[in-house]
């Protein structure tokens, strides 16, 4: 009885074994993702992250690699990773020199910090990877996100486990369709959170999306205690927040040795004080990022700013301040977390921000100095610092403000112009654009680094970017580098095949300067809410002249829409042997939630067709 | 002595070493650090090109190769750089790559003001970093840096390796009132010096002498100067291979060093370097191992066709190892074969390497040979440099002919070589007969044929079906699109139909795959948006659909380069037309032909023979030349402006009576 017994027992493991071995890899996806984070102290977390991961085609194969980027609070103790075939046998086990380091930074001149690296690659698919990183946070302000939808490939499941070895407190907010995590203690005593997820799809992005919307399903962390390089902080609330920085910041924000030239704006009254002093910091410093220790968070003390007269954005904004306070003017530092990132919600104090302003509150107003940017102008941060929650670090009372958002009237961009169509449907053109807000910004960022060669070819592209080929012959900037005015450009252009030729008739399109571009999903598509950087407002006026025994063959034609999001209006008159054109597009939607994205498509879509209205002129029978 | 005599001793005695140091002054006196001629401190702008951001004032290079215990090179920079924009600040943050074996010996840089006062680069403004195993780089960031500000840097680097040296190249992105390279060897080297990419002669040289100790005496000896003056800054033009084509440059070769005790040689002509290589590490794969005759008679099996055998052992070398990404060694390798089979890893050359070990156990004569591709450059097969090759490929002896393959690419075939392996000829490795070999590059090797049958709607919109075929380099270039898309219907959408307005796949083959082959062909059912234009009682459409040219590809009124297209391709479309039921032709496109000696176009259009309701548009354009020399380039784009004309033309439906 015993040994029949044992011979069925064989025989279901054998069985098994057949069942394992003949499993199939099948589409490329993670099967398992998880992460547990150990808290051990304020000051030592250890992160656990293990995936499994199928792979079945070549674009794949990258999955089958990891990096992590060591710092002074960050620490990588283990990489480990094979890749195994369908039947479970190893195909390549993941050495030593494999794992490759580097510490060359690209966007910063110097970021302290090694980056190690490796990617475990094998000819023949499909196999899986089994790959396991273990690293240590030297403080607990760096608790990590857990975002498990893994970019462009499904996750099976995934987990998310904290341990608690000390009673370091966090907070957590789920993201997504995700359920509340279950807790529980463990022999020990730990408390242990753990959210789990199952058949998450892989990202997909859509038009427009809002940066948020990047993270669909995971869980943010915050710690409500903690402590960088000595400075302990909380994130309990703003005001503890902002308290924090304060110290972080300490003396750097103050002068040892005043420089004597800012007193001298003490005579001016305050606003203007600010205005030229803004103005200084944008005609000397540059824009320089160099990270050691804490850098990525604590500025280098203004005295060596002012001698070196370049730094990153929270260097730039303290100088600022520093100057300020020279002059007589008090003013704070702005954390900031720029819309085109994301969103600071207010509800979660604590570490959100990457960016620094610097903020001047006046009885009557507020001054928001954007100071590592040349072509802002003065109190006219640019678009993506519109409308979002700044942290105003004050002594004692820190709190988050938003900023005001700039009404589309402010933004525009005026094109006027005229037009010599000629037979050969070429149009030669004289005419001029005027730039103001946010429209100025983008112009001038375009604009102002470059060559007046260079400057020509971006406005070629600028002028007609779908009407054929484009010879600027003759192009006048005004105001690029004073930012305080419109920016103006006038030209004089020749556009080869302007016209598309049909028959004896010629056929173009009016609306050539100010394209609208819409791609929005269709309504029931679509899942995300959708964001536009900035109000606008588009203007052209442009006078078409025919050319000779050619002839129009329309009257007066109008188009016009209006609704919550904007308004569109066009019309061509004719006037003898020319065609006056004129149309305006008002855009005042920037961010539209999901329940009003039917309507906002419809609007873009009539707006679209209306804009892409194309005129035909005839040639004349003799 | 004479008082005549004593007159010329004393002469000789004072004149003759003020002589020697007026020459190192002299030479000094131009580059001492800090010393900046007024009217550049004074200049804002530069008048022969006032777009430019920055010039650089001078760029000095000092190569100098000592003997001590062993061979030691010491190369110093001095250069100094006027920034003229807001947009020129962006040189004053420097990064100096080198080899990791190598060290920067010194480094001292400044801020020098318009008003003359000088900012320090201190000790905490200049970073370390490297790429572990690989390369570092010394970056340094410079102060107080504002229009009319120079910055200058002068730094020493030391090597142990002598035997690679970088080239000295003259032009930058800015332009340059002079660079130099100053060439100090003691006697007893020999070397080769060629100067390249300097069709108007810009590189001079000239001789200059100087003091050193040789052999622990003093003496006087030569060192050669290249110098180049006012060279316009270098802006990249499309359709070209490469900058580093124009960029005149001096490379160095040390052939030998001999002195009393010592008699070294390090090269001496071409066929040594290569008798060299293949003594050294391609050694590794002339003589295939066991392990890869035994691969090999696996591969093969009972396949007759030597034809097939060959790619068999192609498409093992292409499909069985991964890149190496970690380390690039150009046309040389690190691994021997045994290294491949164990690492399933291997640069483009170890692959092709190991092909050739494999083809070798077959039976073939298969030789190494060394190319440059098109962005490394051209070579100048006249000086000897291996240094100027980066990839090693393989050339197999079909009778008078040269067959040649390079398995480096995943989606590549054994007929044709990379695109970027067309770039004329190559050094074929023998011992003892190494020579330059042509790579043949005539004929067609890129076709693409798009056939569609649509139904134009009333509304403008279009929707039909399209079969698509591309052969040689298009059936490549399709098969990487459609690698980096998710769906076959993607591939469609986003590679295939440009910027047809509201294009959306309605079938297609969702089985398409990228795999290496010298076609691809797929078809697709379609509909689009409005995209033709519907005026009261008029529609407009323009009847071709995916290879229209709206714009022309050679937009600048001059051109400095020659147009490079690579090889030379066909395009050609042909869309028959289903026209609505209630509208009628009132006219039609006017037929375009152009034949140059740089391309030929036709466009017609026409009502399809025996079909009154529909119409037939067919285009075609085929390259003659793929090497176009920049004294044609006006002719060129005037003619390719008749292109974009016949496409762009648009044909007049009219609604008929009711």
């Amino acid at each position: 009885m015993k040994q029949k017994f044992l011979v069925i027992a064989m025989l279901i493991c054998s069985c098994t074994n057949t069942t394992w071995s003949q499993t199939e890899i099948g589409s490329s996806r993670i099967i398992s993702s998880q992460r547990k984070i150990i808290i051990q102290s304020q000051d030592k977390i250890i992160v656990h992250d293990k995936k499994r991961i199928a792979i079945s085609d070549e674009d794949k194969k990258r999955f089958a690699g990891d990096r992590f980027t060591e710092s002074k609070f960050a620490q990588l103790k283990k990489f480990e990773a094979r890749l195994l075939s369908a039947s479970g046998s190893k195909i390549k086990v993941l050495d030593k020199k494999d794992i490759e380091e580097s510490t060359l930074s690209f966007y910063s001149i110097y970021n302290e910090h090694k980056t190690k690296y490796y990617s475990l690659l094998h000819p023949t698919l499909p196999y899986i990877c089994e790959k396991y990183k273990k690293y240590e946070l030297k403080s607990s302000f760096f608790l990590p996100n857990w975002d498990p939808q893994w970019g462009s490939i499904d996750v099976e499941y995934a987990s998310l486990e904290i341990v608690l070895e000390s009673p370091v407190k966090f907070k957590y907010v789920n993201i997504g369709a995700i359920d509340e995590p279950q807790i529980f203690q463990d022999k020990k005593g730990h408390t242990h959170y753990k959210w789990e997820v199952r058949d998450v799809l892989a990202y997909e992005s859509e038009y427009h999306r809002t940066p948020e919307a990047t993270f669909q399903i995971g869980v943010k962390l915050f710690a409500e205690e903690f402590t960088l390089e000595g400075y302990q902080g909380s994130s309990q609330s703003w005001q503890s927040f902002g308290d924090w920085y304060i110290d972080l910041v300490g003396t750097r924000s103050n002068f040892k040795v005043p420089p004597v030239e800012f007193a001298a704006f003490k005579k001016l009254p305050v606003e203007e004080r600010v205005q030229n002093i803004y103005q200084l910091l944008q005609e000397k410093t540059r824009y320089v990022q160099i990270y050691l220790g804490i850098d990525g968070w604590q500025p280098h003390p203004v005295d060596e700013i002012h001698k070196n007269q370049y730094g990153d954005c929270k260097d730039l904004s303290m100088y600022m301040i520093a100057m300020l306070e020279q002059a007589g003017v008090q003013a704070y530092p702005g954390l900031a977390f720029p819309r085109n990132y994301g969103w600071v919600d207010e509800d979660y104090p604590g570490n959100q921000f990457n960016h620094c302003i610097s903020v001047v509150p006046l009885p009557s107003d507020t001054l928001w100095l954007e100071c590592t940017a040349d072509v802002t102008a003065f109190n006219n941060p640019p678009a993506g610092l519109e409308g979002v929650n700044i942290l105003l670090v004050k002594p004692g009372s820190s709190r988050l403000v938003r900023t005001p958002v700039s009404p589309a009237k402010d933004n525009k961009s005026v094109f006027t112009a005229h037009v010599s169509l000629t037979t050969a449907r070429k149009a030669k053109m004289q005419g001029k654009v005027v730039f103001t807000g946010n429209r100025a910004v983008g112009a001038r960022q375009g604009l102002w680094e470059l060559d007046y060669t260079k400057q020509k070819k971006w406005f070629a592209n600028r002028l007609a970017e779908k009407a054929g080929d484009v010879r600027i012959d003759d192009l006048a900037i005004k105001n690029l580098k004073t930012t305080n005015r419109p920016l103006e450009i006038e030209f004089t252009a020749t556009l080869n095949y302007f016209a598309k030729k049909a028959g004896s008739r010629m056929i173009f399109k009016p609306r050539f300067f100010h394209n609208i571009y819409y791609d929005g999903e269709a309504p029931e598509k679509r899942k995300m809410a959708l964001y536009n950087m900035t109000r606008f407002w588009d203007q052209d006026s442009v006078t078409f002249s025919l050319p000779f025994g050619y002839t129009n063959q329309r009257d007066i034609k109008s188009d016009s829409i209006s609704s919550q999001f904007g308004k569109y209006f066009s019309r061509m008159k004719p006037e003898g042997n020319n065609l006056l054109w004129t149309s305006t597009f008002v855009s005042r939607a920037r961010e539209i939630p999901l329940n009003e994205y039917a309507d906002y498509h419809d609007f873009m879509t009539v707006v679209k067709k209306q804009a892409g209205t194309k005129f035909v002129i005839r040639k004349l029978k003799k | 002595m004479t008082s005549q005599k004593k007159f010329i001793h004393w002469c000789l005695l004072i004149v003759f070493p003020l002589l020697i140091c007026s020459q190192i002054s002299f030479a000094g006196l131009k580059t001492k650090w800090g010393k900046v001629d007024k009217k550049y401190l004074r200049m804002t702008a530069f008048a022969p090109d006032t777009n430019a951001a920055a010039v650089k004032i001078f760029d000095i290079g000092d190569l100098e190769i000592v003997v001590s215990r062993r061979f030691e090179l010491y190369f110093e920079r001095h250069y100094q750089i006027k920034i003229l924009k807001d947009a020129g600040k962006k040189y004053a943050d420097i990064a100096i790559p080198y080899w990791h074996k190598d060290k920067i010996v010194s480094l001292k840089a400044h801020t020098i003001l318009p008003s003359g006062k000088k900012h320090k680069v201190k000790k905490k403004q200049i970073f370390d970093e490297e790429k572990k195993g690989n390369f570092r780089v010394k970056k340094v960031t410079f102060p107080q840096v504002v229009p009319g500000a120079i910055i200058e840097i002068r730094y020493k680097l030391h090597s142990d390796y002598i035997t690679n040296l970088e080239p000295w190249v003259f032009h930058d992105e800015i332009p340059v009132l002079e660079s130099r390279v100053e060439l100090k060897m003691l006697p007893g080297f020999t070397y080769n010096v060629k100067v390249g990419n300097d069709p108007y002669h810009l590189v001079k040289k000239s001789e200059e002498q100087y003091s050193t100790i040789s052999s622990g005496k003093p003496s006087i000896t030569k060192k050669f100067v290249y110098t180049a003056k006012d060279l316009p800054a270098l802006k990249y033009e499309p359709y070209i291979s490469t900058m580093e084509n124009y960029r005149a440059r001096v490379d160095f070769l040390i052939l030998s060093y001999r002195d009393p005790y010592t008699n070294y040689e390090f090269a001496k002509d071409r066929q040594t370097l290569v008798n060299e290589l293949l003594e050294g590490t391609h050694k590794n794969f002339l003589k295939p191992t066991n392990e890869v005759k035994d691969l090999v008679a696996d591969i093969i099996g009972d396949e007759p066709v030597r034809r097939i055998q060959i790619k068999l052992i192609f498409e093992y070398a292409r499909d069985n190892f991964d890149e190496e990404m970690s380390y690039s060694a150009g046309a040389y390798v690190r691994r021997n074969q045994k290294d491949v089979i164990k690492d399933k890893k291997a640069t483009n050359s170890e692959r092709n390497m190991f092909m050739l070990s494999m083809l070798r156990a077959a039976g073939f004569k298969a030789e190494p040979l060394l190319i440059s591709t098109w962005e490394n450059g051209w070579i100048d097969p006249v000086f000897p440099f291996l240094t100027q090759f980066n990839r090693s490929i393989v050339a197999i002896k079909m009778g008078s002919r040269f067959q040649f393959l390079d398995a480096s690419k995943k989606l590549g075939t054994m007929h044709n070589l990379p695109a970027e392996d067309l770039t004329f000829r190559g050094l074929l490795l023998k011992k003892d007969a190494a020579k330059i070999v042509r790579i043949p590059n005539k004929g067609i090797k890129s076709m693409e044929t798009v056939h569609s049958v649509v139904d134009l709607n009333s509304d403008g919109s279009l929707s039909g079906k399209t079969t698509l075929t591309s052969v040689g380099y298009a059936a490549f270039n399709r098969s990487i699109e459609l690698q980096k898309e998710k769906a076959v219907s993607d591939f469609i959408t986003e590679q295939i139909s440009g910027d047809i307005e509201g294009f959306e796949v309605l079938e297609c083959d969702s089985l398409l795959k990228p795999v290496p082959s010298d076609t691809l062909e797929t078809q697709f059912q379609f509909k689009t948006g409005e995209v033709a234009e519907i005026i009261d009682d008029e529609i407009y459409l323009q009847p071709l659909l995916y290879f229209v040219q709206n714009e022309n590809l050679f937009k600048s009124e001059k051109r400095y380069f020659p147009v490079e297209f690579g090889y030379l391709a066909k395009w050609v479309e042909l869309n028959s037309i289903n026209l609505p039921t209630n509208f009628e032709v009132l006219e039609l496109p006017e037929a375009a032909m152009v034949n140059c000696e740089f391309f030929t176009y036709r466009y017609t259009i026409m009502k399809t023979p025996g079909n009154e309701r529909q119409l037939t548009a067919t285009r075609f354009l085929k390259l003659k030349k793929e090497f176009i020399p920049a004294s044609d380039y006006h002719r060129l784009r005037n003619y390719w402006s008749r292109i974009v004309d016949g496409d762009q033309q648009k044909l007049i439906l009219q609604k008929l009576p009711n």
